[in-house]
């Protein structure tokens, strides 16, 4: 993870003034955050679901 | 525990979203910044081909006892065509925005984005088709017959077709593809992982969704 952040901003501080202020910083955080609470749901789900399965079986 | 595979597709996804926005990208005329959708536009194709893909198969394996229709999967072929129609809408979406950004417009008349319409209303077809028919046997076998029809037409019209006249894609009627632009494997590096990542994202969501429906039979 440390190495894929170092990357990112090594890469960012070649870019424009569209990555130099930080601003995408903050775009890149927010999606992230959001795709990881979409994978949180489904990791709830498959949880739920495996517990159905598992009482169903019985 | 969660699935291996499931950890891995949301890492790789992860990885995508991080160093596909922040990364350096190649810088060219017209398309610049806005090249980077390449890592979001294009997998959610790919995975839209992969699932349909299986739902092509499973419709093979519905029908492939001549007298009992396999309504199991019937089931799982409807799971993934709905999965991959949701993936199919937000290529449209991103598409739409690159489009609006290098085109000039949200949608052009491109040959490619014309025979996505038309395979995506194909595939919409095949639900209507699904939700007419009450009697399950009767709905299975039929449904199976169509997308086993679907998915060939599926690949001409967004494949094949295109090449042949003249689109505004890339690698399309006697356009340069991504590939020789990419001297550096700047955008392999972050442009593989994230089809596979995507494809495995979507193969979670159709495993979900195929749960649910032996949950509920």
């Amino acid at each position: 993870m440390k190495f894929i952040i170092n990357q990112a901003k090594l890469d960012a501080s070649q870019m424009n003034d569209l990555f130099g202020n930080g601003k995408m910083d903050v775009v890149v955080t927010v999606i992230a955050i959001i795709f990881t609470l979409l994978c949180g749901y489904l990791v709830m789900m498959d949880l739920r679901l495996r517990k159905l399965e598992n009482k169903d079986k019985k | 525990m969660i699935s291996w595979w499931k950890i891995a597709g949301f890492i790789l996804v992860l990885y995508s979203i991080i160093l596909g926005i922040l990364g350096a990208v190649p810088n060219l005329p017209i398309l610049e910044n806005s090249i980077r959708n390449l890592y979001f536009h294009v997998p959610m194709w790919f995975t839209m081909i992969a699932l349909l893909l299986f739902s092509f198969i499973k419709s093979i394996q519905t029908l492939n006892n001549k007298n009992v229709v396999n309504l199991k999967f019937d089931s799982e072929a409807e799971v993934y065509a709905k999965t991959a129609l949701v993936f199919g809408i937000a290529g449209l979406c991103t598409g739409m925005i690159w489009a609006k950004n290098t085109w000039g417009a949200y949608w052009t008349n491109d040959p490619k984005l014309n025979a996505a319409a038309v395979a995506m209303l194909l595939y919409a077809a095949y639900f209507v088709l699904r939700s007419s028919i009450d009697e399950e046997e009767k709905r299975a076998r039929i449904s199976a017959v169509f997308n086993i029809f679907c998915f060939p037409i599926y690949i001409v019209l967004v494949f094949i077709l295109p090449r042949l006249t003249d689109s505004l894609h890339p690698g399309n009627g006697g356009n340069p593809g991504f590939n020789s632009y990419d001297l550096d494997s700047r955008l392999r590096m972050i442009f593989y992982p994230a089809v596979l990542g995507w494809i495995l994202i979507g193969f979670w969501i159709a495993n979900i969704g195929k749960r649910i429906k032996n949950l509920s039979i």
